[in-house]
């Protein structure tokens, strides 16, 4: 038997079918949103502790007698050494592996979840905007991330000093920045994520289930259905519903 | 109702149909929900505008029900004048039944129950000039169809055409 794809039937049914299309959507965007939901906002590892970002800063002053060279250009130097590999090497060894890292946690917190450390040593990043040294820690615990963003916020400081030698830097200012709320805006934005992706799945799939069915319903749809038994077409007529 | 398309599908059975006897169709379907009555009603009517006068026979319930079209004010209309009986069950005397409404009218649409439903609808067939198989979209299916046509076939029945509701 000949089946037959009619494109203009196709797409008449989806217009017939367009609210069963968006009932569809809307269910497996509910579906989409509610694993987005479940699962961990940067991956699927099902950790679902909250997180706590925490960045400290550190302003670059610049020496009366190195005035006449542009900050800019220092701080480019500056932010390529923090870029480096040395140094970022240098900071996560020095800066997490030292003593007085430990001594400096002890005097912060009588007992420093001192197993943790291993994971901030991924999750420190250093950036430079303008004349300031911005050191980001973002760590499961509010007090640790703030401990460690300072500490590693004076150890640049310390650092670069000694580095760069044209130049003297003093840590000016500290600044802490939480960002307590992040968990929960990583949770919408992946919930609103998997929400579109299971609206736009479920749309998709509501079109193929009727592409599909098209192709191998053996209903009527078309006058080009009739003529494939070989009998012409004497009439077409668009009655009500319901039959008598 | 605009009886446009159904004039036109009258002046095209009636083409398929050659001949001056009176001529007798029998309108069927091959899945039962198709609404036939609306159809036969429409076609009827063109029929009349045809200047043929014209009688619809309803088989599909227990009983024969006839309706003749008359016009009453520019109106066509069904007017129910015969209920009798059980319809004929056989080709003998449907046959007659047939011959007698031939002798009256020179359209007669004789509206059946599937052909393969039907020990009237198969009677129909064979007493019938001819079959217009209405088929509605998305109800009526391929297999249904190519079923009924192969027993109007073996009936000795001669389809004419399909009409699609």
């Amino acid at each position: 038997m000949d089946q037959v794809f009619d494109f203009r039937e196709f797409c008449l049914t989806l217009l017939r079918r367009f609210k069963l299309l968006l009932i569809l959507a809307l269910v497996c965007g509910i579906l989409g949103g509610l694993f987005g939901f479940a699962v961990k906002a940067d991956g699927f590892s099902g950790d679902l502790r909250d997180t706590y970002t925490v960045t400290s800063v550190v302003s670059v002053n610049l020496n009366r007698q190195e005035k006449d060279v542009p900050l800019s250009s220092i701080m480019t130097t500056i932010d390529g050494v923090l870029q480096s590999n040395y140094f970022q090497t240098t900071l996560m060894q020095a800066g997490f592996d030292k003593p007085e890292l430990e001594s400096a946690v002890a005097e912060l917190f009588p007992q420093p979840e001192t197993t943790e450390l291993d994971e901030f040593k991924k999750t420190v990043k250093t950036s430079i905007k303008g004349n300031l040294i911005l050191v980001e820690v973002t760590a499961h615990s509010q007090q640790n991330a703030q401990a460690y963003s300072i500490f590693s916020a004076d150890y640049i400081a310390k650092e670069i000093s000694g580095m760069v030698t044209t130049v003297s830097m003093t840590p000016k200012e500290k600044q802490t920045i939480l960002q307590n709320s992040a968990v929960w805006t990583d949770k919408l934005v992946t919930t609103a994520k998997f929400g579109i992706l299971g609206a736009a799945g479920g749309f998709g799939l509501g079109i193929l289930w009727i592409f599909f069915f098209n192709i191998f319903s053996l209903k009527i749809k078309s006058v080009d259905d009739l003529k494939t038994f070989g009998l012409p077409v004497l009439g077409i007529f668009d009655q009500p519903k319901g039959g008598r | 109702m605009r009886y446009d398309a159904y004039v036109n599908t009258a002046l095209a059975a009636m083409a398929k149909l050659p001949g001056s006897k009176p001529q007798v169709f029998v309108l069927t379907s091959s899945h039962a929900d198709v609404d036939l009555l609306p159809t036969a009603e429409g076609l009827a009517a063109a029929y009349s505008m045809l200047g043929k006068k014209t009688l619809i026979a309803d088989l599909r319930s227990d009983g024969l029900t006839l309706g003749e079209i008359r016009q009453k004010q520019g109106f066509f209309f069904t007017a129910l004048t015969l209920v009798q009986g059980e319809a004929p069950p056989t080709a003998e005397t449907m046959g007659a039944l047939v011959e007698k409404l031939q002798a009256d009218y020179s359209t007669v649409l004789l509206v059946t129950s599937p052909v393969l439903e039907s020990m009237a609808a198969m009677a129909a067939v064979r007493a019938a000039s001819g079959v217009l198989m209405a088929e509605k979209r998305n109800l009526s299916r391929r297999d249904e169809i190519e079923k009924a046509l192969e027993a109007i076939r073996n009936l000795e029945g001669n389809p004419v055409g399909f009409l699609l509701v």
